[in-house]
């Protein structure tokens, strides 16, 4: 993952964004965060080209106004922003979310721990990972 | 003249019941003279001859003439006479023919008052006797002059006694004929009544097919007249997507007719004579009837059944929905909470006191508390609404999994004294049943040396299970309190309980057909002791 890219985060949760700051931080995460509180915010962001675009988008699914399997559908279509990875980072647990986000061509799906160390190690994984793979860009 | 004795002995048989009986079954007296017998006392009279002839019944106080020829009046227009004028009344006691030539000079009835009356001079009188061997009365032919009556005479009279018993004998059967009718007749009636004002649809059909009878329910149901459904196709009161199939179904059932319900597993439907469909069930049967086999269909609308058991359907949905909505929405914010209170810790642990650490974990305990106990419930709303596959489950190796999976301290022991059986349940359920046992057991041990003890017995067709541990120990007074939802006996801060347990080890036991107990001692330990019946029983 190139450190100079941003880490977008589609998270409406307070908590759960402070939670991905603190483990991006405490993990030593170089990549800026930048955040958006719903898929709306999120697409507005990546449709402006005056922004780069990030390294890799971390989705939660329940989200106001849209939610994360709405955006999904929206930038798989996208010529520009379909070929970003897209980790879906979530509470649900139900089989519909899970069938959708991959029928959409998300690269991962990620159950939200309730315990605040194991978030930290998925966040690592996360970021190990896409370090070690290539990108399309 | 008759004596007293004898006259009390006419008595008695003349008043005899089942004679008396015999003349009231005939319905002769007091009944409209009939031509059948007008022509049998005509006949006589021409033939013997003599002025007088009579088809005479004598009951217990009178002589009644069915038929008369010749009388005079009044006693033509009375058609009958007290016992003194009677001389049939002799016939009928001795059961004999008499034969009186001169009447007046006769032992038995020179006083009788018919001479002097009715002009009875000579007389020649026959007993009209039944097959059971009653004398009714007598056919008689009457002279008002002496006559030597001849052999002819007497042999034509008996003749014609004979002819009108057999018309006497004739019409009965034919009275109990009818009457046998008339009872059949209501019987019938009676059954049609009971088919036509059953609470569901009857139908019969013929083997083309046809239907041969509907009942008054079919008409609601149905919505057509009775005369439209007599020898309609009964198809035509299926939706016409059915038709078809039924033809094949209807001709295999009268090629193997039997009483069965109609369409096991599937939704049947009526079409109603103005197209419109309602959901019915059907159930089956034959009759013979001459030679016959018919088809017997009893049909119910099930319409308030169905819109019941959506509605049921709906409640049961929504139920789940809303447990998870529940559930979900109340543990998101719980998550941030416990997220929080630990940054909290980390940050600024250091530079908190004693007491505000205190707040803190108190802080964090209580939150996972409500975790535990939002997931309680998730746990207990779903017993009723998941429906699990039963099957044969081996409690020996479903125990020995639990134990091992409790990883019990080292001074606690767990022990299955003698094997647990096989029996037909819920895997998952049993094991949950003993997952809370035994971890309660293990939870709340105060013995340096803990032991728990798992046996099972077969009683009364049950197999009876008993985990007891010599633990703390419950005061009786609780004992039913302990498996109420929510109910705990020690502050929750002592022990973490989420008070769900027990509530959810009964519910999964009745649902298995059984019951659950509970004996203990203070200080000494508990016992639970719980029945499953061999092959369960579904709820």
């Amino acid at each position: 993952m190139k450190p100079e890219k941003p880490i977008l985060l589609v998270e409406d949760d307070r908590v759960d964004v402070m939670a991905v700051k603190r483990s991006v931080k405490a993990l030593n995460i170089n990549n800026p965060l930048v955040t958006a509180s719903n898929g709306e915010e999120a697409l507005a962001y990546l449709n402006d080209e005056r922004n780069p675009l990030p390294a890799i988008i971390l989705l939660d699914i329940n989200m106001p106004r849209m939610n994360g399997i709405e955006f999904l559908r929206i930038a798989k279509q996208d010529e520009r922003l379909k070929r970003l990875p897209v980790v879906v980072l979530t509470t649900s647990k139900e089989d519909q979310d899970r069938f959708d986000t991959f029928n959409l061509g998300a690269s991962g799906y990620m159950l939200k721990p309730v315990d605040y160390t194991q978030f930290v190690d998925i966040i690592h994984a996360i970021h190990t990972y896409w370090s070690l793979s290539e990108t399309a860009e | 003249m008759m004596t007293e004795s004898n006259q009390a002995l006419y008595h008695e048989m003349l008043s005899a019941p089942s004679r008396l009986a015999a003349i009231q079954a005939l319905n002769l007296v007091d009944s409209p003279a009939e031509e059948v017998f007008d022509r049998l006392t005509r006949l006589a009279s021409r033939l013997i001859p003599a002025p007088v002839s009579l088809v005479s019944i004598v009951d217990a106080e009178r002589q009644f003439f069915k038929s008369l020829v010749g009388l005079k009046e009044p006693w033509a227009s009375l058609r009958q006479t007290p016992l003194t004028h009677s001389f049939c009344q002799h016939v009928v006691v001795s059961g004999e023919p008499l034969i009186v030539e001169d009447a007046r000079e006769h032992p038995l009835v020179h006083d009788n008052l018919a001479i002097p009356d009715l002009g009875v001079i000579s007389y020649l009188g026959m007993p009209l006797t039944t097959k059971q061997g009653v004398t009714l009365g007598s056919f008689c032919v009457i002279d008002t002059v002496a006559r030597s009556w001849s052999e002819d005479d007497i042999e034509t009279v008996r003749e014609l006694a004979r002819s009108v018993m057999t018309e006497i004998e004739l019409r009965n059967e034919v009275h109990a004929l009818k009457a046998a009718n008339t009872n059949q007749q209501r019987s019938e009636e009676r059954f049609r009544q009971l088919i036509e004002t059953a609470p569901g649809a009857i139908l019969v059909i013929d083997a083309t097919g046809q239907i041969a009878l509907a009942n008054q329910c079919v008409v609601e149901y149905f919505g057509y007249p009775r005369d439209e459904l007599m020898g309609k196709a009964v198809e035509t009161l299926l939706p016409e997507p059915l038709q078809q199939a039924h033809r094949a179904h209807r001709a295999g059932f009268f090629a193997h007719p039997e009483a069965r319900p109609m369409g096991s597993g599937r939704d049947l439907s009526g079409r109603r004579k103005d197209g419109s469909v309602f959901p019915i069930e059907i159930g089956l049967s034959y009759t013979t009837i001459d030679d016959e086999t018919l088809a017997v269909a009893f049909i119910t609308d099930i319409t308030e059944r169905k819109q019941l058991l959506s509605k049921l359907e709906q409640i049961n949905q929504d139920l789940t929905d809303f447990a998870y909505i529940v559930s979900h929405d109340l543990k998101a914010p719980l998550r941030g909470i416990a997220s929080i209170a630990e940054w909290f810790s980390t940050d600024y642990g250091a530079v908190l006191d004693e007491e505000g650490q205190e707040l803190l974990g108190l802080l964090q305990t209580r939150v996972t508390r409500l975790q535990d106990f939002i997931e309680g419930i998730l746990r207990y709303s779903r017993i009723g609404r998941i429906e699990e596959e039963w099957e044969d489950v081996d409690l020996q190796r479903l125990v020995e999994n639990v134990i091992s999976s409790l990883a019990p301290p080292e001074h606690i022991q767990i022990m299955i004294n003698g094997s647990l059986p096989i029996v037909h349940g819920g895997r998952v359920r049993l094991e949950q049943v003993f997952q809370n046992l035994l971890s309660n057991a293990i939870k709340f041990m105060d013995k340096p040396q803990g032991k728990i003890e798992i046996t099972s017995a077969k009683n009364r067709g049950c197999w009876e299970f008993r985990v007891a541990d010599n633990g703390p120990g419950i005061e009786e007074r609780h004992f039913t309190k302990i498996f109420q939802l929510f109910q705990t006996l020690n502050p929750r801060d002592e022990f973490e309980s989420t008070g769900i347990g027990l509530t959810l080890v009964k519910k999964i036991v009745e649902m298995h057909g059984g019951t659950i107990i509970v004996n203990s001692e203070v200080g000494q330990g508990t016992a639970f002791t719980f029945t499953l019946t061999e092959k369960g029983k579904p709820v």
